[in-house]
């Protein structure tokens, strides 16, 4: 973990709510972490645990009905969730770049690879027309695009799943920034294909000492990539640590029911391990531990609200018996 | 054992417009020469990447897709000859459950509704007996009566792909095939699925083509996998000799690129990270289709077409191997 003067993001006690017309949805609750410099930070969740939520609001970009109800987001000491539009303007897409599941709703359908990339590069840098086209040919070239030039002058829709997220992705380094935002960057994409993404933003990362905050359901995508993991479960963080940590000894019943579940081509005797239950609905209020309903060892205790709460210096969990009786796997 | 079903030399071509302004058009080739055999109560994966034709072969088994050739044997009935109401009347030995339940199910039909359709599909169910067939259909995919008068989107997303399952087991079949059925959902819902159709096909004597590009979860649930490139099956045997030590190099390579999620394990992993995209289906390359992307490749491999070659229970379609 970072110290204090050191973390290139801080966020501290993130709420997200979403106005609905009859209810209220609580998406993120109390969110707090910090990414240092060059650091790679995972996110895994399942569906709806507020994990793309948490990515958005990095960049304000939490569309409405939701708003921040509380916290902050910190970059390089500016609060990014207050901040005039400015200043915002001037680390969206420059200094934080952000990279989406689907690269289709991420490019303009109308226009040539080439002339949006050049024009993601002219909006934050004063450089003619033609340096731009050829500082993205180079990015295309770097992120194995054979033969850039042409695909530079192809529309989105020529190109294959794979290109068009190695394309988002040159656009996103262009700027050469100190944070990028992976949000499920290879859902979408076939095994092969993801292994070439996820080893281009090692790469990256590596060239330009570029953190990154690595957000996946897929456990062995972040296992490969990151150093610090937190684990989701809606919309509260249940446990951080090291990934080796995480991966090794889980202390949450939720994270030992996720790391369960999820099929390893390795494993021995490949077992099927399923979480009974269906995850909670948001929109009503939970009390105490929202995973409580689908544990295994939920006692009382944990109808109470529950804090992350570090059990060393580098592993927090938000178990409440994993806290007072040092519950062990 | 016989087989229960036999595909043989299954061709399923379909024309493409040459453009938006020509009148010419071409070919894709998008099951191309399949042939294999399956018996009863076996499990067997479809295996291979988005365009690989695995959706298509599994949709011409069951005569969603008209194949341009070949022959599908269900039972020694010869499914691709059939027409009409031999047709309709077929179908009740074999059934399809689709990727996404919540596009598979009528929005508009409560799940009583959706049930006996399925039921009165094929067979004359006095409507005495009909509420007690499906609460019977619910209970063997573990939902509980207050279900039936619900409609589709009352249900998270693993229930609904019970409802589909339940729907697709109405008409008794010996067979079904399912695409993607786990793919749309959560990894801690995932297991719960599996584990039914699992034990379904245990129970019932069911054989299942599951279709899938999660080689971890078809390790676990198949008997053996086959896995296909651009068309054909390049690789086929036991699911855990498949994975543990595939034979063919696009095999080697799919299965080096899955992420495992172990941090020790997944870092010292030796990846085999294939070039490039897998090419047009449009315009596949001479011999081999693997052999632009193969590092074995050897000159026979861009000229000849390797056919599918059996060697102690395992098949591969390679000249180097």
């Amino acid at each position: 973990m970072t110290t204090e003067g050191s973390a290139l993001v801080r966020v501290d006690g993130l709420r997200v709510v979403f106005d609905l017309h009859d209810r209220q949805v609580c998406a993120a609750d109390d969110v707090s972490f910090k990414i240092g410099p060059g650091e790679a930070l995972g996110i895994v969740g399942e569906s709806g645990s507020g994990k793309s939520v948490v990515c958005a609001s990095l960049l304000r970009l939490v569309p409405p009905p939701g708003r921040y109800a509380a916290g902050r987001v910190l970059f390089d000491g500016v609060d990014l969730l207050t901040c005039p539009l400015s200043q915002l303007r001037a680390v969206r897409g420059k200094r934080i770049a952000m990279v989406f599941q689907d690269p289709m709703t991420a490019l303009n359908p109308y226009l040539r690879v080439g002339d949006q990339l050049a024009e993601a590069l002219r909006t934050h840098e004063k450089v003619s027309r033609s340096a731009a086209w050829d500082a993205a040919v180079n990015t295309l070239r770097d992120v194995g695009i054979a033969d850039p030039l042409a695909r530079m002058r192809c529309h989105p829709h020529e190109l294959s799943g794979g290109m068009r997220q190695r394309a988002v992705l040159a656009m996103a380094l262009l700027t050469r920034p100190q944070l990028l935002i992976a949000d499920e960057p290879t859902t979408a994409l076939d095994v092969t294909v993801q292994a070439q993404v996820l080893e281009l933003i090692q790469r990256a990362r590596r060239e330009l000492n570029m953190a990154v905050l690595l957000v996946s359901h897929d456990l062995g995508v972040v296992a490969g990539l990151c150093e610090r993991v937190l684990v989701m479960y809606a919309g509260r963080v249940v446990e951080s640590a090291p990934t080796t940590d995480l991966f090794k000894t889980p202390r949450h019943p939720y994270t030992r029911a996720l790391l369960r579940s999820t099929p390893d081509l390795q494993a021995v005797e490949p077992q099927l391990v399923s979480i009974r239950g269906q995850p909670p609905d948001l929109a009503s209020p939970i009390a105490g531990c929202a995973f409580a309903p689908r544990c295994d060892v939920a006692a009382e205790k944990c109808s109470q609200s529950q804090m992350l709460t570090a059990l060393d210096a580098l592993h927090a969990t938000a178990c409440v018996r994993v806290q007072t009786e040092g519950l062990q796997p | 054992m016989s087989a229960l079903l036999e595909v043989t030399d299954v061709r399923t071509w379909f024309p493409v417009a040459d453009g938006a302004f020509r009148n010419g058009t071409q070919t894709v080739k998008a099951v191309d020469g399949v042939s294999f055999t399956m018996r009863a109560g076996e499990a067997l994966g479809l295996a291979g990447e988005s365009g690989c034709g695995k959706t298509t072969l599994g949709r011409t088994i069951v005569r969603l897709t008209e194949p341009t050739g070949g022959r599908v044997k269900l039972d020694g009935l010869d499914v691709t000859a059939l027409e009409g109401e031999g047709l309709r009347k077929s179908r009740a030995q074999f059934q399809m459950i689709f990727q996404d339940p919540q596009a598979s199910l009528n929005p508009r039909m409560t799940v009583l509704e959706t049930l006996v359709e399925a039921l009165q599909a094929h067979r004359a169910v006095p409507a005495a007996e009909l509420r007690g067939r499906v609460l019977k259909l619910l209970e063997q995919v573990g939902l509980s009566e207050s279900a039936l008068d619900q409609y589709p989107h009352q249900f998270s997303g693993g229930q609904r792909q019970r409802i589909a399952i339940a729907r697709a087991l109405a008409v008794e079949p010996k067979l079904i095939v399912a695409d993607e059925p786990v793919s749309a959902l959560d990894v801690s819902i995932r297991a719960q699925i599996l584990t039914l159709l699992n034990e379904l096909r245990a129970r019932l004597g069911l054989s299942l083509i599951f279709i899938g590009h999660d080689l971890a979860v078809l390790r676990g649930v198949c008997d053996r996998i086959a896995v296909m490139y651009l068309g054909r099956i390049v690789e086929l045997g036991p699911a855990r000799d498949v994975v543990d030590r595939p034979l063919h190099p696009y095999t080697q390579a799919l299965i080096s690129a899955v992420p495992v999620p172990d941090p020790e394990r997944e870092r010292s992993r030796q990846r085999i990270v294939l070039e490039g995209d897998p090419p047009s289906p449009l315009s596949p390359p001479s011999g081999c289709s693997f052999h632009p992307r193969c590092a074995k490749k050897s000159e026979r491999c861009v000229s000849e077409v390797p056919p599918l070659v059996e060697r102690d229970g395992r098949s591969v379609a390679c000249h180097v191997v």
